[in-house]
């Protein structure tokens, strides 16, 4: 439940984000008509609604000085932490204060606005990477799993290979022949090289239903293989494979943060956790303050990921309910 | 049995299926011909391991594949008498899956693992209406309540969408068979459907397929190890041991002149009323493993009829070392020279439709008890 709660807080920070730490005033009187830019804001930054409404535009709103505007008139009601995450300043390295709560960077970026922003970074990577190698992973296990025989034997080999090497090596291997990476392309990264315990066990389970009287039932009834594999099989089998997503999204959010680290995963301006930490860490003598904000976001998000895989198994296995037993 | 061909649906020809695993296959079904006919009722009956799951999974390609393989026979299937046939063991797989659950249908014998969990049994009614008869959408759903309630089911709307967990295992048997029925197959095959279930509500199950064939007019294919089943339902029986058919008779006549060693056996093993307290008689030993048989009949270790001391008196015997002890049976029973191919006995019919497969048996004038 924990778990969950923090899951939940997570994404209404990430989604809310221009709302929460923005530039844009949640709402304003200009030249005498009303503004929302920082709902609209938060509604074009939704997902998926970017394609349709097509990509940034502006939002016919000239910039001007919300602090200044905030000053001049009082009809205007600004985000809760007033700034851009890439806004730059010369009040550099202040220690958390009134105006910046948790303090600014080398670049006198607001910590707050970044660590707003780069919830949004590591959720997008964590459930895309974990979208991608779930896809990956339960259609080559089911297949593997099912059709056996010389199919199993060349997916169980890709499996194996893949599993040679440290995956954040092979990410780190693949991330230098990308050149600009973006978010998408880190989670497609990770995604790619992190299916492989999903198929090894979505493959598992499908062995154990193939030769179930579900399997047969189905094949009497006249279904066709995929039909068996996808509509009967599969949804036995999912509930093992869930739980392992869920973990996986924990470590895709720590790969991300590495790779960000070393500087070969989202790019540096971005406000990613793991660009805050490096920041943070050649900063570390002079501006201590720096490194907690990403560092408690990450192990919050990670422990948060680990117990709802945690609850999810125990919810999946009859046998750990004591009220069963 | 007599040359009726006139309503025949499934005419099984000496269907071999053979367990290919390490050295050379197993014949775990070796030569079973049978046939069912429209609006009738043929039992196969045997103990545990005698082969009539994998006949009746054969007859719908349905063993598994590796390691099971059928390697010789035909399965003539008419979708009506007369009509042309298809053989199931030659067919292309699409012609194979719009026959399985469509035109031949099956239940088996553990409801609870053959519904999936995951889906309501209305559901799972419906995708198998879905499946076969094109109906779309509502009225399939409709179709699959409907069914339920034919079944006997109360309250059919609410136990449509109910998930099979909830339902007792009286009520999954009758929705696998609403499953079944609701594609109109002219060919149902139960296998074992009541082993699962307590007496009285396998006695209802019994009775309503025995209501449904009667609305219907299908064949059924009953699988059972159960000699009151059987002898309940069945216009026809075959008694299989070993992977063959060991007698086959009219239901009437084969418990009334039960002639197989091994179908006396089984009728004396059952309790009777009158009985008394005693132990019931038992057949000594078990079906051995398929892939070391006995030379000549099959039966022969467990016969008492080769080895009654009478017959031994008189005639060529021989000292067979058995698994546990040295046993003399008749030398006609395990010597396989001058006889069938294959050193087993053939099925003979010895009276009118009623056959036998023991050259005992078929060498005495039958009927003599």
């Amino acid at each position: 439940m924990a778990g969950a709660g923090v899951l939940l807080f997570l994404l209404v920070v990430a989604f809310l984000r221009p709302v929460l730490a923005s530039r844009l005033p949640v709402v304003c009187r200009y030249q005498g008509r009303w503004h929302f830019p920082g709902l609209v804001e938060t509604i074009r930054t939704l997902p998926l609604v970017s394609y349709v409404v097509g990509p940034s535009r502006p939002l016919g709103l000239p910039s001007f000085d919300v602090r200044a505007a905030v000053a001049e008139s009082s009809s205007v009601i600004p985000a809760l932490i007033p700034y851009d995450p890439l806004e730059y300043s010369s009040d550099v390295l202040r220690p958390a204060s009134r105006s910046h709560w948790l303090g600014t960077d080398e670049l006198g970026r607001d910590v707050a606005a970044r660590l707003v922003h780069g919830t949004a970074v590591s959720l997008r990577v964590g459930f895309g990477a974990m979208g991608i190698a779930a896809i990956i992973g339960v259609l080559l296990g089911a297949c593997a799993g099912y059709v056996g025989g010389w199919v199993d034997a060349v997916i169980s080999r890709v499996i194996e290979v893949f599993l040679c090497f440290p995956t954040f090596f092979l990410v780190l291997a693949l991330a230098v022949w990308i050149e600009e990476p973006g978010v998408g392309q880190v989670a497609i990264l990770i995604g790619l090289t992190g299916w492989t315990p999903i198929a090894r066990l979505t493959r598992g389970e499908m062995i154990r239903l193939r030769d179930s009287g579900l399997a047969l039932a189905s094949r009497a009834m006249g279904a066709t293989r995929r039909r068996i594999i996808f509509r009967h099989l599969l949804p036995n089998a999912m509930a093992p494979v869930i739980v392992t997503i869920t973990f996986g999204i924990a470590h895709a959010v720590l790969v991300e943060a590495g790779l960000s680290w070393l500087g070969f995963g989202v790019p540096a301006p971005n406000p990613s956790w793991g660009v805050m930490l490096r920041s943070a860490y050649d900063h570390m003598l002079t501006a201590p303050h720096l490194v907690y904000p990403p560092c408690v976001a990450l192990f919050v998000t990670v422990l948060a990921y680990n117990w709802i895989g945690d609850a999810l198994r125990d919810a999946a296995d009859p046998r750990a309910n004591p009220a069963w037993a | 049995m007599a040359g009726e061909t006139d309503n025949l649906l499934l005419d099984v020809r000496d269907l071999r299926t053979h367990f290919l695993t390490g050295a050379g296959g197993i014949p775990v079904v070796d030569g079973v011909s049978l046939s069912v006919r429209q609006g009738r009722t043929l039992a196969i009956v045997g103990e545990t391991g005698c082969g009539k799951t994998v006949t009746a999974l054969s007859i719908l390609r349905l063993v598994p594949d590796p390691p099971g393989k059928i390697v010789g026979g035909q399965v003539l299937f008419s979708e009506q008498a007369g009509s042309p046939c298809v053989d199931l063991a030659t067919a292309p797989d699409s012609v194979l899956r719009r026959i399985r659950g469509g035109r031949i249908a099956m239940i088996f014998q553990d409801p609870a693992a053959c519904l999936n969990p995951v889906f309501t049994v209305g559901e799972q009614i419906a995708e198998a209406v879905r499946l076969h008869r094109g109906l779309r959408g509502r009225r399939a759903e409709t179709l699959a309540v409907q069914m339920l309630e034919r079944l006997g089911i109360a309250d059919p709307g609410a136990r449509a969408r109910d998930y099979p967990h909830r339902l007792s295992g009286g009520m999954r048997q009758r929705v696998l068979i609403a499953m079944a029925l609701a594609c109109e197959p002219c060919v149902l095959i139960a296998d074992e459907p009541t082993s699962a279930l307590d007496t009285t509500i396998a006695a209802e199950i019994m009775a309503l397929l025995g209501r449904m064939q009667a609305e219907k007019g299908m064949g059924i294919l009953l699988i059972t190890h159960d000699l009151g089943v059987a002898a309940q339902m069945a216009d026809d029986v075959c008694v299989m041991y070993a992977g063959r058919i060991v007698e086959k008779a009219p239901a009437k006549e084969l418990f009334a002149r039960p002639m197989h060693p091994y179908t006396r056996g089984l009728l004396r093993s059952l309790p009777r009323p009158g009985h008394g307290g005693g132990r019931l008689a038992a057949i000594p030993g078990a079906i051995g493993d398929p892939a070391h048989q006995p030379p000549g009949c099959p039966f022969h270790p467990r016969c008492e009829r080769t080895r009654e001391p009478a017959a031994l008196e008189t005639r060529e015997r021989v000292v067979m070392q058995d698994a546990e002890q040295p046993v003399t049976v008749l030398r006609r029973c395990i010597e396989p020279t001058s006889r069938e191919p294959g050193g087993r006995p053939e099925l003979r019919e010895v009276r009118t439709d009623h056959s036998v497969a023991c050259w005992e048996v078929a060498g005495d004038s039958a009927g003599a008890v």
